[in-house]
């Protein structure tokens, strides 16, 4: 099988968020819809692999969040992978995704994927009857997912699915910057 | 350059990779390739070295017991089903209200946040993991078994599963929330959020019959709302998605509890997302769409595509938007077709009755060539 390939491949590189001010992280990022990005954004098959990324991810209050105020996400770890990431045929949301954009260093978007949101939990038991009860809380976690390893990828945006009304909101949540070698 | 110095650059890579080398991956259950199939990956806790055919043959039940349900005994040959053998150094789980503490390698415990029966792992240990041992793209869904009889489990990124028997009802369960966006159809629990009409396809607010999304399985003599206790009678059942506001599809089903059946809306909705990631065709031969054919030249298109249980996916072909067969191959003849350009196209479709309505047309797929005759 192709892992054992994958396994050969990986070079796991420690490493610490850059500082460097760049456009990406001037960028200010504002509610959209789904529907848009997927007009605007194709998920891209072309890529010489991947890179799966670890981002500390530590989330601001709902009060500061009222306040524009941006989850914070710090790299730890960045592992450029053999292989190629899949589209979703039919791509669906829930509130339990999250999307990330993966852009360039002009702010150009160039794939995005949906990821299962780590820090949701649920915790169900059944009675005796096998009726189940429970629900879902949050818990701590590091954010991990994989993006195509595309040279110019600089940053990737993080959105929360939120329900309207009138379908699935992104909100945005925060940035991980890239390191670069 | 001397020898020493040539292996330098070797000797710091295996020292840096050492921390790279995943745990040994057994492929269980291969049903086709990888990039079109569900992968599910069984990882262990609690299980020492000595006890790693205990936990194949763990996986191994739960895997079994997995397919005997619908929708998936239909479409076990769409799952790729891998173990990631973890060797921890003590056998079980912690136990904190007991003050029982087990060195695990993905340091599973119950009595997470103070609710006995979920256990939490550490997620930064299982992403290691994964991350040495199984590709990104092929982790559909992880479920990681823990070493310990007494029941327990949690859903979400990962599904946290015992030994206990009850569990692979509770991973099903899970399976539903994370494959198939299932939402929960009892009323406990929280938070509700009954204000507007859910996301989910099991879930309503909407009474009125000609609005109701699963409105296509509900017979037109069936009562709204629905009182029937009856199994498998679509409706408009009270309460569902934690909310007693909400109504949910039918009387019971494995969203609400445990060692029932899906029923038929959350059956069609898991299908529809099985082919989110699978495709109904494998491969095609070409494969790629523009075929240039002189005129005398024989020729074969062919396509490959999953197997379910039971039933067979349906094969059109079209030359010219013409009906030309409904076999995995096409032999096409140049010397009927007139020199310049020609299209040829295979449809798969999935006729499986259980989907009643698909409107994105997940379980279609479509290939066309361009097939350019020169004289």
């Amino acid at each position: 099988m192709s892992w054992s390939a994958s396994r050969a491949a990986a070079l796991a590189i420690l490493l610490v968020a850059s500082v460097t001010p760049g456009a990406a992280q001037q960028r200010a990022l504002t509610t959209r819809s789904f529907q848009g990005l997927r007009l605007q954004v194709a998920q891209t098959t072309q890529m010489r692999g991947v890179l799966e990324l670890r981002a500390r991810w530590s989330p601001v209050s709902a009060q500061q969040r009222a306040q524009q105020v941006r989850d914070s996400f710090v790299l730890l770890d960045q592992r450029a992978q053999a292989g190629t990431l899949r589209r979703e045929r039919r791509p669906e949301l829930s509130a339990d995704r999250l999307v990330v954009i993966s852009v360039d260093s002009a702010g150009r978007e160039l794939d995005w994927r949906l990821v299962i949101n780590p820090r949701l939990v649920r915790a169900e038991v059944p009675g005796p009857d096998g009726r189940l009860s429970g629900g879902t809380f949050e818990s701590p976690a590091d954010l991990q997912f994989a993006i195509p390893d595309l040279p110019q990828i600089e940053s990737v945006d993080i959105y929360q699915p939120v329900w309207t009304a009138d379908g699935y909101v992104l909100s945005p949540l925060g940035t991980v910057r890239l390191t670069r070698q | 350059m001397s020898i020493t110095r040539c292996a330098w650059p070797l000797i710091v890579w295996l020292a840096a990779c050492g921390v790279c080398a995943g745990e040994p991956v057994v492929t269980i259950r291969s049903n086709g390739q990888n990039a079109n199939r569900l992968n599910v990956v069984f990882m262990g806790d609690g299980y020492s070295a000595a006890e790693m055919v205990k936990f194949a043959t763990d996986v191994d039940i739960l895997v079994a017991s997995m397919f005997t349900q619908q929708p998936y005994t239909a479409y076990e040959p769409y799952f790729n089903i891998h173990r990631v053998d973890v060797v921890s150094k003590e056998s079980g789980a912690s136990h904190p209200e007991r003050s029982v503490k087990r060195d695990t390698a993905l340091g599973a415990a119950y009595n997470c946040g103070g609710v006995q029966r979920l256990i939490c792992v550490d997620n930064a240990a299982v992403a290691a993991v994964l991350s040495r041992s199984v590709p990104a793209s092929e982790q559909d869904l992880v479920i990681i078994v823990v070493n310990d009889a007494e029941y327990g489990g949690a859903g979400g990124r990962y599904s946290i599963a015992s030994k206990h028997p009850l569990v692979v009802e509770l991973m099903l369960h899970e399976a539903g929330h994370t494959l198939a966006l299932l939402s929960d159809e009892y009323v406990d629990g929280g938070p509700c959020s009954g204000a507007s009409e859910p996301s989910a396809v099991n879930a309503t607010r909407e009474t009125g019959r000609d609005r109701l999304k699963w409105s296509h399985w509900v017979d037109e003599r069936t009562p709204l709302p629905s009182i029937t206790s009856l199994a498998a009678v679509p409706g408009l059942y009270a309460g569902g998605n934690h909310c007693p506001e909400l109504y949910r599809p039918t009387y019971d089903s494995k969203m609400r509890s445990l060692s029932r059946p899906f029923e038929q809306i959350n059956t069609e909705q898991l299908i529809k997302r099985f082919y989110n990631i699978v495709s109904p065709i494998d491969a095609v031969l070409p494969a790629k769409p523009d075929v240039t054919l002189s005129q005398g030249d024989p020729f074969s298109f062919s396509v490959e595509r999953p197997r379910p249980v039971g039933f067979d996916l349906l094969v059109n072909w079209t030359i010219d938007d013409r009906p030309a067969g409904t076999d995995d191959s096409l032999a096409f003849d140049a010397r009927r077709f007139a020199p310049g350009r020609h299209t040829v196209e295979v449809t798969v479709r999935d006729p499986n009755p259980a989907v009643r309505s698909d409107p994105r047309e997940a379980l279609v797929e479509r290939f066309r060539w361009t097939v350019t005759i020169v004289p």
